[in-house]
């Protein structure tokens, strides 16, 4: 077994547990690192698959290098989202995940 | 077992982020989790994804996370509660996680054997590529329509975010740290960061290296500046702004469009300036990278509940 079969089933299992995260989580900061997760998990399962059949392989390292950067733009761009709604509602949840204490507490969006 | 090890520590933290009860913890935990996937990247023998993971997944992404973390405030979100999952759905979704979990695993005991050896192919096309790292060759010369589309994605989620910021009328953020051993550290780190970032970017041609690590350092420079109040050369000004983000794609596609002239396909670069070409389009890259990557930094809203106006605008 080479090491990049061990990477590769490190991805496979980073990924359930990113998307164990993202499903359990009410949090959003929380789901997008759970998000994150995923994202390195599919990138590891990418490489190391590849790799463990055929060596050093510079095809799937440059898809992934590409992949990181959009990633790091996707985050930002939904820290943005995030924080616009915490902004405009003061909650940190979607509606559905949410359940106010008493209705006073419930601020109407501005 | 180096490799098992680092596995193992992998998931350990990707656990601990997962469960730790403390979001500042979460957050510090996925930077260290963000250290740890470079450290793989070196064990696969990836150096350009190392040095990528290093400044961006570890760096920026962790910048951007404890920067977004100090704006919630932890005390209005706690007047409402959390609803208590389903146990139902809670289950739905667990099984949900093993099946994708065991099909993945499936996968990878029965994967099959690809006919076509691309690394073999990417060898024996090197030298046509003008270029002698394969990385930067495939990013630049055998799938430039990727990394061309790749930066429209980033520009667009750059747009979206500062039409975001723009339309909200408040103050920006004001995230400095006024320390003076910042300040005098920052003179010494400011030029040998600018020469890294350039070095970068000039080996990337035949070594480790390339445009997108050397805009990495050029953005944490940016936020370092930033963060420690210096003024950043044509940063108040909104056309420089809006010029350096679409420079790099504008490059991309004037270059790449110029052998259409001569009948030759949409990206090719032009006979014999290979080369030239693919070091020109970096250099555009590097610098709208960084300032993408930059803006999505400056584009984060101010931290206070301000009242929303529509219809003003605020420029920075």
């Amino acid at each position: 077994m080479s090491e990049f079969y061990i990477y590769a089933l490190t991805g496979g299992l980073l990924s359930s547990l990113g998307l164990l995260g993202f499903v359990f989580h009410q949090h959003l900061l929380r789901r997008l690192i759970a998000f994150n997760l995923m994202g390195s998990g599919c990138f590891l399962l990418l490489t190391g698959l590849s790799q463990s059949k055929q060596g050093v392989d510079p095809l799937p390292q440059a898809l992934v290098l590409t992949g990181i950067v959009v990633a790091v733009a996707a985050t930002a761009l939904a820290l943005v989202l995030i924080r616009r709604w915490y902004h405009l509602t003061g909650q940190t949840a979607l509606p559905e995940d949410i359940q106010p204490l008493d209705s006073q507490h419930q601020k109407e969006p501005e | 077992m180096i490799d098992l090890l680092l596995a193992l520590a992998l998931l350990g933290t990707a656990t601990a982020v997962l469960l730790t009860r403390n979001l500042y913890r979460s957050v510090v935990l996925f930077i260290v989790f963000g250290l740890l996937m470079a450290l793989v990247w070196v064990r696969m023998q990836a150096p350009d994804l190392a040095l990528a993971e290093a400044a961006i997944g570890a760096g920026l992404t962790g910048v951007l996370l404890l920067d977004a973390l100090g704006h919630l405030n932890p005390q209005k979100a706690a007047a409402v509660r959390q609803k208590h999952q389903q146990p139902l759905l809670s289950g739905l979704a667990f099984l949900l996680a093993l099946g994708i979990t065991g099909l993945l695993w499936l996968a990878l005991v029965e994967s099959p054997d690809p006919g076509v050896q691309l690394s073999e192919v990417v060898v024996q096309q090197l030298s046509a590529s003008g270029v002698e790292h394969p990385v930067t060759a495939v990013l630049l010369s055998f799938r430039a329509y990727d990394t061309l589309l790749e930066v429209a994605v980033i520009l667009v989620a750059v747009v979206v975010s500062l039409a975001l910021r723009f339309s909200q009328a408040d103050q920006p953020a004001e995230t400095q740290v006024l320390s003076p051993l910042l300040h005098r550290m920052l003179i010494w780190l400011l030029p040998l960061m600018l020469l890294v970032s350039m070095y970068l970017l000039w080996i990337g041609s035949y070594r480790s290296g390339g445009a997108f690590q050397a805009a990495a350092v050029l953005a944490a420079l940016a936020v370092l500046m930033r963060m420690s109040g210096l003024k950043i050369p044509g940063h108040d000004d909104l056309r420089v702004l809006r010029l350096g983000l679409v420079l790099g794609l504008g490059l991309f596609l004037l270059v790449g469009s110029l052998s259409m002239i001569s009948g030759g396909a949409f990206l090719a670069w032009p006979q014999g300036w290979e080369g030239s070409a693919i070091l020109l389009v970096e250099a555009g890259l590097t610098f709208s990278l960084g300032a993408l990557l930059f803006s999505l930094f400056e584009a984060s809203p101010a931290p206070h509940q301000a009242r929303l106006s529509i219809g003003e605008v605020v420029r920075e």
